[in-house]
């Protein structure tokens, strides 16, 4: 594995549900420390093409490689072990498990936690001070900031975060842009969003495609003038 | 009717025919075989009837029941109790025989009730029928000298007929019911079986009482069971509790499995084979026997979970160089014929909700939702995820969802009906990912979606399936009228799409209820889908409710637009006026919080 | 009186020590294994062995957990794998596999009933009763089975694990949990403590190769009114061990026989989650 090999390289995937393909001829290149969203409606398979990567589905056609290894056929379990750190978008949280044990959770081994706990303090200072508290009683948006926390716990090198802008006041996704920026600037970790909300998109990634019906119908880099506009058109557009 | 009866003949004829054959091989049987052989296979004959019923019920319709023992009891016990107290006499005889069928009767349909309740889990039939014979038997044994308790009651005067008749009786009775399970099984009502076993919840929304049907089925193999029971009392002279017992209860779910279920010949041959051989090895290798069978069973659920018959057949068929698939039954379409218009002639709204909410715990998805809809508008909700739009449309059509309100479709409050009952009342409900049945062809799909209108036949196929002028318009322009013959699994995310929305025109449905139609549809697809609901909302008054994310289609189609946020509804206007509305662009450019500030 | 509520007491204990492992192996991989009776049958040959051999009645505890493990190990490799997307099959082939081991057992020891040398005999003075000693030691068992598996479960990694894979598999999986060596784990534990739960309740009775069947019935039904909580079956174990404690005193044993079934069908038709929460 060389050091220039991509984080993330998707050729020609497709990929769904048994026989019905979800998502068609994908072509991504994600390079370390880059932060690259996907934006589209919903039932586009945005969240499918994240399954995909993480091995929950299949691939049908195509090859995904992660740091320069192909990733076919490699159980779902060993993508944490291999630096990634995937966030779904429903049911992500063990609502019942306390904040600290969901926070273990994103770790392999209980040694580090301490120290790892403190740099989260860093970023969400509320966390550290409620370890015990059951996860499904803290707010929505806390929720969503739990998650980031857990995605950060094993310092991996890719992060695939799926809608975690979805719902949350103003306040709070710019609070999370500012900690994925930060993480990103720290530890040159690449990460693929996957997002409805073009401002959140705009405000922490550097490139960005539009995914319609299963397929990428435009990709560019989000600070490219007019990119915003023109994302927002494509998005309430057939 | 008369086209009916050439494309199911040759089937009939065929059944007819092997009856005959099976019927004249037990008619020779008693003069072939030795008496012991005889003597067996009159018991494994009694068996393999209740086989047949483990297998209509598990194999076919997919309800998995330890408890058919607990009939076969029931029908022993009412023979021996009444023959042991009352002693012989035609008239006891028949009542005895009644009286078994009834009290079964009533238990089975007290277990339906039980098992098939409104929100009762699916795998509580299988709990319930494995506490029945539980409890049958404990009841036997705390009878004393009544039952006999454990040692059960023998050596009553019995009706006194040879080995022969009675192998006869029971071999004409096991043919007889296999040749008519046979020719239900691949009838219209034969299909809906199989159709409640792949997705209930279509059934129900199909207008189907699946509920209803389920207890009947349960009832006549109760029926069957308790009767083959009975019979076995007059014969064997000898009941005991075990007849009624769980472990009873689970060999005929072994001996199903073992034969492959849902074949029906599969479970009576592996019946009659695996008793017998049992009462030729029960004197010398007993506990060999039952390892056996204990360990195939295993190997069978676990490698060939359909069973040793279909791989044996499967293997003579090559031989024979044929191919096993059947053609398919590929019935015409016709036009249905016209029905008048529910709620015809009346000028009040199609549907009509107030005060509508729901809550799940503390969380409140709908709050104080009033609105109504008159017939021949297309009225399409919109809103963010989570805003409750689905769950809306799941309060309209099933009575038990909403925590509070009213809904009102065509003048009737749905209460707390279950959707079945909406249905009736002219609810259409289109899933959100297609909900068909994958495993039927499309004609059998359009033609369980007449079942509501048209009861379908217990013993033949329809020739022809009578769709209304919307369903049939919908599956001529998306070509699934080639495709009649065809398995739904094999066909594509669209046109399964079209497939329910199809199936859910043939109700002929007033309110249609869609949950984003469109999605994962080509845009070819998507104009046909919104020229067809405009027509249909323009021509047939139909008053269609669409929950849609696509604006522009919403744009295109709808006369009427309502944005529904965080539960509440905060639009409710003309496309113009509520689509170019800055709140509906800020709610969708994701700036959320900025919606309850305007709509307050 | 007291008698009574030693009574209750004490068989709340015994079915709580039959159904643990049945309700892990549910909790953790959402099957029922009915083989379950046979692996409590094998604990009941365990003791026997080490009674015959003449060792020390207690040996028959460890004993029992090997050969329940080792055979659970693999009939989770080779049977219950298969079958995870088939948890109705599951059912069935487990059921058969009980079948299996009763007649290996019944080959091997012939199929009469036998006793088992108690390790403790006699009574002691307890609530002012005269009550068995090995009844008493039951409710210690019990307790510490209890007590051990809510300190795996809640104070270790591998329970946190166990726990994540309860809760939601798909997730577990994301985030780097083995969940199919979870579920082997978790298979062998639960066929562990049935044989576990074997060897400790034949030194009341006795054994023969169908002594698995009636407790079978009895776990399966407390484990589905207790869902996935240890706690909840230890609720369910004192209310319908009581109920059938005093219906067997006070009506009938055979009603008292039926209460644990009957009852849990009542409660799952009125209340789908039995005792555990929502």
């Amino acid at each position: 594995m060389s050091g220039a090999a991509l984080a993330l390289e998707l050729a020609g995937v497709s990929s769904g549900y048994g026989e019905a393909l979800v998502i068609r001829d994908i072509a991504l290149a994600l390079a370390p420390a880059q932060i690259f969203a996907i934006l589209g409606k919903n039932g586009m398979g945005k969240s499918t093409l994240l399954k995909t990567i993480m091995g929950y589905l299949p691939v049908a056609q195509g090859a995904i490689r992660i740091f320069g290894e192909a990733v076919a056929g490699i159980p779902t379990y060993r993508m944490a072990g291999r630096g990634i750190a995937y966030s779904p978008q429903e049911q992500a949280l063990f609502q019942d498990l306390s904040v600290g044990d969901n926070l273990r959770l994103g770790l392999p081994e209980e040694t580090r936690f301490a120290r790892e706990i403190e740099r989260i303090g860093s970023f969400f200072p509320f966390i550290p001070e409620r370890l015990r508290q059951r996860a499904g009683t803290l707010s929505g948006g806390e929720q969503k900031m739990l998650l980031v926390a857990r995605a950060l716990m094993a310092r991996p090198r890719l992060m695939l975060i799926d809608e975690i802008s979805e719902g949350l006041q103003p306040s709070v996704v710019q609070k999370l842009a500012e900690v994925l920026r930060a993480e990103r600037a720290a530890s040159g970790v690449a990460m693929l969003l996957v997002e409805q909300n073009v401002r959140f998109a705009s405000a922490v990634a550097d490139g960005y495609a539009v995914l319609k019906r299963g397929e990428i119908v435009d990709t560019g880099r989000i600070a490219d003038p007019g990119a915003d506009a023109k994302i927002t058109r494509e998005l309430s557009s057939v | 009717m008369s086209k009916a009866v050439p494309a199911v003949a040759p089937e009939l004829r065929k059944v007819l025919g092997l009856a005959i054959v099976a019927l004249a091989a037990v008619g020779v049987a008693p003069f072939v075989l030795d008496i012991y052989t005889v003597n067996i296979l009159v018991r494994s004959l009694l068996y393999a009837c209740v086989a047949l019923t483990v297998d209509i019920l598990w194999g076919y319709t997919g309800i998995l029941t330890f408890g058919q023992s607990a009939f076969f009891g029931i029908g022993a016990y009412a023979c021996g109790l009444a023959f042991t107290h009352l002693g012989l006499s035609p008239g006891i005889a028949v009542l005895a025989f009644v009286g078994g069928l009834a009290i079964a009767a009533a238990t089975a349909a007290l277990v339906g009730w039980l098992a098939f309740g409104y929100g009762v889990s699916p795998i509580y039939v299988s709990v319930v029928t494995l506490v029945l014979p539980i409890v049958v038997t404990q009841v036997l044994f705390s009878g004393g000298t009544f039952t006999g308790s454990s040692s059960g009651l023998s050596g009553f005067d019995t009706v006194d007929l040879e080995v022969e008749t009675w192998f006869w009786i029971a071999g004409a009775a096991l043919v007889v019911l296999t040749a008519a399970a046979w020719v239900f099984v691949r009838s219209d009502a034969g299909r809906l079986l199989v159709a409640i076993r792949e997705n209930e919840q279509r059934c129900e929304y199909l207008g189907i009482n699946t509920a209803l049907l389920k207890t009947l089925l349960l009832v006549v193999a109760a029926l069957v069971a308790a009767a083959a029971g009975y019979a076995y009392a007059a014969y064997t002279d000898v009941i005991a509790p075990e007849l009624a017992g769980f472990v009873f209860g689970t060999e005929l779910v072994i001996w199903v499995a073992l034969g492959g279920r849902g074949t029906l010949i599969g479970p009576v041959t592996g019946t009659i084979v695996i008793d017998l051989v049992s009462a030729y090895l029960s004197g010398s290798l007993p506990f060999v026997w039952k390892l056996v069978i204990g360990l195939a069973f295993v190997l069978v659920i676990v490698v060939l979970p359909q069973g040793i018959v279909p791989v044996i057949r499967g293997a003579w068929q090559r031989i024979l160089g044929r191919s096993g698939a059947r053609a398919a039954h590929v019935p015409a379409l016709e036009p249905a014929p016209l029905r008048a218009l529910q709620g015809e002639g009346g000028t009040g709204p199609a549907v009509a909700l107030s005060g509508l909410s729901r809550r799940y715990g503390s969380l409140r998805v709908l709050e104080g939702i009033d609105l109504s809809a008159k017939p021949g508008e297309l009225l399409s909700l919109v809103g963010p995820n989570g805003a409750g739009k689905t769950t809306l449309i799941r309060c309209i059509a099933d009575g038990h969802e909403r925590s509070a309100g009213r809904v009102v479709v065509q003048g009737h409050d749905i209460g707390r009906r279950p959707p079945q009952r909406c249905v009736a009342f002219g609810i259409g409900r289109k899933f959100q990912t297609a909900n068909v049945f994958e495993t039927l062809t499309v004609a059998e799909c359009l033609h369980l979606a007449r079942a509501r209108l048209e009861r379908p036949s217990l013993w033949r196929r329809d020739a022809a399936v009578r769709l209304p002028e919307p369903a049939h318009q919908v599956v001529v322009a998306t070509g699934l009228d080639r495709q009649l013959g065809t398995a739904v699994k094999h066909l594509s995310h669209g046109m399964k799409q079209a497939l329910e929305l199809a199936m859910v025109l043939a109700l002929e449905p007033s309110v249609l209820l869609l949950d984003e139609p469109t999605a994962g549809l080509t845009k070819p697809e998507r104009t046909l889908i919104g020229g067809i609901l405009t027509a249909l909302a323009r021509k047939h008054a139909l008053c269609i409710l669409l929950v849609e994310h696509d604006l522009d289609f919403v744009r295109e189609i709808s006369s009427r637009v309502v944005v529904l946020h965080q539960g509440r509804i905060v639009l409710d206007g003309t496309v113009s006026e509520v689509v170019d509305s800055a709140l509906v662009r800020t709610i969708y450019a994701g700036e959320e919080h900025a919606v309850a500030g305007a709509a307050s | 009186m007291s008698a009574q509520f030693l009574d209750i007491v004490t068989t709340a204990a015994i079915f709580y020590i039959v159904a643990a492992g049945l309700l892990i192996i549910f909790g953790v991989m959402k099957i029922i294994n009915f083989a379950h009776g046979g692996f409590l049958t094998i604990g009941g040959y365990a003791a026997l062995v080490v009674t015959e051999l003449g060792l020390n009645p207690w040996l028959a505890l460890p004993f029992a957990a090997l050969a329940g493990l080792v055979i659970g190990a693999l009939v989770e490799h080779f049977v219950v794998r298969p079958l995870y997307a088939r948890p109705l099959d599951a059912i069935l082939a487990t059921w058969g596999l009980g079948i299996v081991i009763g007649q290996l057992i019944t080959i091997a020891f012939g199929r009469e009933v036998q006793f088992v040398q108690s390790p403790v005999q006699g009574a002691t003075a307890v609530l002012g009763e005269s009550y068995s000693q090995y009844r008493l030691i039951l409710v210690l068992g019990a307790v510490l089975l209890a007590a051990a598996l809510a300190a795996i479960l809640q104070g270790t990694r591998l329970g946190l694990m166990t726990r994540a894979v309860i809760m939601n598999e798909s997730l577990a999986r994301g985030l780097g949990i083995n969940s199919g060596l979870v579920r082997f784990a978790s298979f062998s534990v639960g066929s562990a403590l049935a044989s576990l739960a074997g060897a400790l309740i034949t030194p009341l009775s006795s054994v023969d190769p169908n002594m698995g069947v009636p407790w079978l019935v009895n776990a399966f039904m407390l484990v589905l009114v207790s869902g996935t909580s240890l706690v909840s079956l230890g609720i369910a174990t004192l209310v319908l061990g009581g109920a059938q404690v005093l219906i067997s005193a006070y009506w009938s044993p055979i009603l008292g026989s039926l209460t644990i079934v009957v009852l849990a069908a009542v409660i799952l038709r009125i209340r789908p989650q039995g005792f555990a929460r929502e």
